[in-house]
């Protein structure tokens, strides 16, 4: 082909492709050829230790009457909810808060994002020894007169400690991501609101919020599915116990592939949770993606 | 070039072929890779037994892997039906069936043990000890330790609690949860000390428990073939109750204290009186590592239910398995032969051999609670077999914690746990 007699436009969607290749090779051979093996490996029934054989759609049938996916269906949905609702709020007053705080603005920085950049393994293995029935935590909240709490060892509060140590690993992550947002802010935008007459929260509220929509919709997408993937916390600290309470989706998914050898079933799963996230996000985008971009 | 770097240069020379001398002779180099599970005294002697075995035989090495015991069944698993499996491997019984079912089991090497059959090699164990391992007639595993759980009870808290612990053990559930609550000490409401602590968390162990206490009270979780699941039953209510009332009723455990410690770990750390997660493997390890305690650990019969058949703790057991699919099969097996003819060196870490002739030793017979044990590991079953033993003992485990934690109702968490364990078995 001589790239000379081409016209512009199309040398130009050439050069685009050209440049693109390398991801779109590397996108097709680790991700989407994953993914769609993982599709015909769900129509099979397959141990690993003998060769799989086609079963159809009833790894998915079998699924929706398992107990134990139900379970864990919920389990991942209140664990998410819980990490998003505590985190994302928690992260915007908190970066809002330290974007006027000038004074120890560098060791915040620093100490909000420690959490973040630690192994996932480490900050779980310490948590565990935090939460235990004579650690630290409960030592604290004997000193506020609080009766010691079973964090590991209880259904609901097992699930409260998991939500708690991911919500403090995700923190200072969805704090840097809200202080970029309010970076590109304009305080003009805030100063002239205040001079009309209206209080900070009605600034905020009014001004703020509706401006930072798109750092908004990035975070809660990016929250739901880092949640939706996390399992380190719940294979470390409880195993998924106590009563399937922490046994949240991926974990599953891991057991039934690696431990009981289940792979048919494991892929099942999987692609019922892609699903379910790729749903989520476009609900989300719908939502929310209204918002003018800055 | 000078006369004494030249000299250098053929000395050189001279090493590096002296070097390629075994090669030349057409010995081959073999590294036979071992799986085994942490455990601590086993590892140190089993790293002393393999300097001697490789310095008798030239050309092997032996690399070892030690892996943590609740993990070692998936790894393994995972990696044989990679294809990178080891070349041996020592295991624990239960396993078994899914492991020989799948073909990743080489039958025992015959020539390699100079037996003429497979009759001849069981004859050499004693009876019953191989079959676990044998499969359409070949025995695929030799035994490197037979148990069974025991009763630990701490004297010195029987004593502080103003009990006796020759007069006042335990011998039936009943018993535990009376004098457990003697046992137990509290701060305000919160439980410091167990009275008694199960397992918890570890779905083999529950299943080994569970599967003991049920056998006691006149049931069964599986058929002997292991095909059908015989939950619910009045015993399965019994022995289900039994365990959620130490937690609920006589508030002598909780699986809050201890923080995902073993029964046995809290039993060395003293947040435990006393305990049924061990064997005879435990006492040296408890020297060991707990050595404040330790002096005043006995150890007594399993408890029984009052009233009920004289049944102990489950029989388990653990063998040196050889990789069908590994390369230096005969080499695997001679290890095998000889860790297994060292077995009086293994009664020093408190790990009994099934082999014939071995309970007679004097080693064995000076071991501490000698008799107890051998009385034990004669009145107890073995674990059940089911292709699926971890899945099933995961759902064992599940039913416990449900009724024990959540406070589910004991009948309602069995039949979950019967339509699980039947999934389990498809």
């Amino acid at each position: 082909m001589d790239l000379l007699r081409l016209r512009y436009p199309q040398r130009i969607a050439l050069a685009g492709l050209l440049f693109t290749l390398p991801a779109i090779i590397f996108f097709a051979i680790f991700f989407f050829y994953p993914m769609v093996q993982a599709f015909f490996m769900s129509l099979t029934d397959w141990s690993l230790l003998r060769p799989p054989r086609f079963v159809g759609l009833a790894n998915y049938a079998g699924l929706f009457s398992d107990a134990v996916f139900r379970r864990s269906v919920a389990v991942t949905a209140l664990y998410v909810a819980g990490v998003c609702g505590g985190a994302i709020p928690g992260a915007l007053i908190f970066a809002v808060l330290l974007r006027s705080a000038h004074r120890l603005h560098a060791f915040f920085e620093a100490a909000y994002f420690l959490p973040t950049v630690v192994s996932l393994v480490v900050v779980s293995i310490l948590w565990k020894f935090l939460l235990q029935r004579l650690g630290l935590v409960n030592l604290i909240l004997g000193g506020l007169g609080v009766e010691p709490l079973a964090w590991l060892a209880s259904s609901s509060w097992s699930q409260l400690a998991m939500i708690i140590v991911t919500v403090w690993r995700f923190f200072g992550y969805f704090v840097v991501l809200f202080l970029s947002g309010l970076a590109g802010i304009p305080r003009e935008y805030e100063e002239a609101a205040a001079i009309d007459g209206a209080a900070p929260l009605q600034v905020f509220v009014k001004v703020t919020l509706p401006l930072l929509g798109p750092v908004l919709l990035l975070t809660l997408v990016v929250g739901v599915i880092n949640a939706v993937q996390m399992f380190v916390p719940q294979y470390v600290v409880t195993r998924g116990g106590p009563a399937d309470s922490t046994r949240v989706l991926v974990l599953l998914i891991y057991e039934t592939a690696f431990r009981y050898l289940r792979m048919g079933e494991a892929a099942a799963m999987s692609i019922v949770l892609l699903q379910l996230l790729v749903l989520f996000t476009i609900a989300q985008f719908r939502l929310f993606g209204r918002v003018e971009p800055l | 070039m000078g006369a004494k770097r030249e000299v250098g240069l053929w000395l050189v020379v001279l090493i590096l072929l002296l070097g390629t001398i075994p090669v030349a002779r057409g010995q081959q180099q073999i590294t036979l890779s071992y799986w085994h599970h942490i455990h601590k005294p086993a590892n140190d002697l089993e790293a002393r037994l393999i300097t001697e075995f490789e310095s008798r035989s030239p050309g092997v090495r032996v690399q070892v892997t030690l892996i943590e015991d609740a993990d070692l069944n998936t790894k393994l698993l995972t990696a044989m039906a990679g294809g990178a499996g080891p070349d041996i491997f020592n295991l624990f019984d239960g396993f078994f069936t899914s492991y020989v079912t799948s073909g990743f089991l080489a039958p025992v090497d015959l020539q390699v043990f100079q037996a003429p059959s497979y009759g001849d090699l069981t004859s050499r164990w004693l009876r019953g000890s191989l079959s676990g391992y044998t499969n359409r007639g070949k025995i695929y595993g030799i035994p490197s330790e037979l148990s069974s759980y025991g009763f630990w009870i701490n004297a010195k808290h029987f004593q502080e609690s103003g009990l006796n612990a020759d007069k006042d053990a335990p011998r039936t559930w009943e018993d535990v949860a009376r004098v457990g609550q003697k046992l137990a000490r509290f701060k305000g409401n919160t439980l410091v000390r167990k009275g008694y602590a199960q397992s918890w968390r570890f779905p083999v162990r529950y299943l080994i428990i569970f599967d003991a206490m049920l056998r006691q009270a006149g049931g069964q979780i599986f058929n002997a073939e292991g095909t059908q699941v015989l939950l619910p039953s009045q015993p399965t209510r019994k022995a289900l109750q039994t365990w959620v009332d130490f937690v609920r009723r006589s508030r002598i455990d909780d699986p809050a204290l201890g923080g995902g410690k073993r029964a046995e770990e809290e039993f060395g750390a003293g947040l435990a009186s006393m305990m049924g997660s061990a064997g005879s493997w435990f006492l040296p390890l408890l020297k060991e590592q707990y050595p404040s305690v330790a002096p005043d650990a006995r150890v007594i019969p399993y408890p029984r239910f009052r009233g009920g058949p004289d049944i102990a703790s489950d029989v388990y057991g653990y063998a040196w398995m050889v990789n069908a699919h590994g390369a230096n099969q005969k080499a695997a097996w001679r290890f095998a032969e000889f860790m297994s003819s060292h077995q009086r060196d293994y009664i020093n870490i408190g790990i009994f051999h099934p082999r014939l002739g071995w309970f007679d030793t004097p080693e064995a017979k000076n071991y501490p609670y000698f008799q107890l044990w051998v009385s034990e590991l004669s009145k107890g079953s073995y674990t059940p077999r089911v292709v699926r033993l971890e899945e099933a003992a995961a759902v064992i485990g599940r039913m416990i914690e449900r009724a024990s934690i959540d406070g589910a109702d004991v009948a309602k968490s069995i039949d979950e746990a019967r339509q699980e364990l039947q999934k389990v078995l498809r």
